[in-house]
Formats: structure tokens, C-alpha cells, sequence
């Protein structure tokens, strides 16, 4: 019995370390990130749609109870919730392998792009005290990268 | 315009956008065993929606009273509290360094939005 054990965990334990780097290595899986990061620049479009489409008058206006439903009725607004419909789409492919704080920390580069949209598109500054933000969003992001399996 | 009101809304966008995720996240984790329509599936996906829906027409409303930019400072809680979410109701194990990062981009978020 030990005699017909004793190689197995030798064998066993070389094998599932060779087989554990590589396979670790494979896993390391980047697509579904990619997929998150472009989900990112999704809502990112979405956001700065919604941002025209929400300051500038509707065309349409529902009666009292229903007047927030009115907003919908703008271009601007459609086109930010087809960006969004996207963005989600791209979001559950990719939360199908990625643990759900990965992803969702992941995620957090919208916060990085929309100050960069804000800038090219709708002309707002980014101040020192924002960009140190955006910087920290930076280190949090590859720190969270750093830790996907 | 800080009011009761709008605080309030605010705490509700955070909380419908985190209890979303959880949703869809157990909805999509089904994917992988089951083939085809399930009612177990379907219940998690429009939990998901629904919370996500909420979240949308409150968020759209808060731009109309608060900057883009300075809305944005809110949503510094919410790795923080997705990463919590997920470890509560996931049993997903959060390593230190996916803690710490948590934490960056919680700062990182409010620095933004502040500034």
C-alpha cells in the first residue's frame, strides 16, 4: 500500500505545480477585462449624451405624474441609452468570468474617461486636485489588475 | 442643492446601483449550468433590471439638480460597497490588495468629482 503510494504523490506534486504555473498563466485570462475597459468608454459616450440631452428642453411633455418619463423623448437621451444598452451588454459577458468587485472596480475607469470627455467635448478644466484623483483611479485600477487571477 | 431629499436619493442610487450588480452577477454565474430558460435565472435577471431601472431615473434626475462632475463625488462609495456586496452576498474572497484598490478608487472618485 505505501509502496504503491509513494510515487503517486511525488509524481503528483510535480505535475500539479507544472500544470498549476501554467495553467495559471493561461487563466490569466485578459479578454473580459477588455471587455470591462470598453464597457468603460460605452458609458463614458453614454454619460456625456445624457449630459446634453439632460440640459437641453424636451420636445415632449408628459402630464404630472409622468413628466420624468418626458426626458426619454429626447435624441440625446436615446442615443445615451443605446450607448448604455451596449455597455451593459458588454458587462455580462464579461461578469461571467470575472468576480463581481474585479469587474466592478474595473469599471471605475469611467471615472478616469469622463473627466477626459468632459474636457474634449464639453469643455470643462481639469484642476491639479482632479488630476491627483484621476491618478489614484490610475493606480487603483492596475493595483485591482495586479490582483485578477 | 444638499438637501434631505436629495441625500436620500442619492443613498438610493447607491444602493439600487450595488444591489443590481449582485443580482446580475448571480444571474450570469447560472449561465455556466444552466442551458435554456429558468425561472431561478429570469427572477435574478429582473431583480437586476429592475434595481439597475431605479438607479437610472433616480441618477437622471440627481443631473438635472446637481453638475455632472460634482454627482460623480458620490459614486466614490460605490467599489467600496460592491466590493462589501459581493463579499456579503457572493462569498467572493477579496484579497488585501483588491481591498486596497477599492480604497484608491474610492478616493480617486471623490478627488475627482471635488475638484
Amino acid at each position: 500500500m505505501a509502496e504503491n503510494l509513494k510515487p503517486f504523490p511525488i509524481s503528483a506534486t510535480e505535475e500539479s505545480v507544472s500544470s498549476f504555473t501554467t495553467v495559471g498563466r493561461r487563466k490569466r485570462n485578459w479578454r473580459p477585462v477588455g471587455l470591462v475597459l470598453l464597457g468603460s468608454l460605452m458609458v463614458t459616450i453614454a454619460e456625456i449624451l445624457l449630459k446634453i440631452g439632460a440640459t437641453n428642453p424636451r420636445g415632449i411633455a408628459l402630464p404630472a405624474p409622468l413628466d420624468f418619463l418626458s426626458i426619454v423623448f429626447s435624441f440625446w437621451i436615446l442615443l445615451g441609452i443605446v450607448a448604455y444598452v451596449a455597455s451593459l451588454q458588454l458587462w455580462l459577458v464579461a461578469l461571467r468570468v470575472l468576480p463581481l468587485h474585479l469587474g466592478y472596480g474595473l469599471s471605475s475607469t469611467v471615472h478616469l474617461l469622463v473627466p477626459i470627455a468632459c474636457w474634449l467635448f464639453l469643455h470643462e478644466s481639469i484642476p491639479a486636485g482632479r488630476l491627483i484623483g484621476m491618478l489614484f483611479i490610475l493606480c487603483g485600477t492596475l493595483t485591482l489588475g495586479q490582483s485578477h487571477k | 442643492m444638499i438637501n434631505f431629499l436629495n441625500v436620500c436619493l442619492l443613498a438610493i442610487s447607491q444602493l439600487s446601483l450595488a444591489a443590481g450588480q449582485v443580482c446580475l452577477k448571480l444571474a450570469t454565474d447560472m449561465d455556466a449550468e444552466i442551458e435554456g430558460p429558468n425561472i431561478r435565472r429570469t427572477s435574478w435577471f429582473v431583480a437586476g433590471i429592475a434595481s439597475m431601472s431605479l438607479w437610472f431615473f433616480v441618477w437622471i434626475h440627481l443631473m438635472r439638480v446637481f453638475d455632472l462632475n460634482r454627482l460623480f463625488a458620490f459614486e466614490g462609495v460605490s467599489p467600496l460597497l460592491v466590493a462589501v456586496a459581493s463579499a456579503l452576498f457572493l462569498a467572493e474572497k477579496i484579497t488585501a490588495q483588491a481591498w486596497l484598490a477599492s480604497i484608491l478608487l474610492g478616493i480617486g472618485i471623490v478627488l475627482v468629482a471635488l475638484f
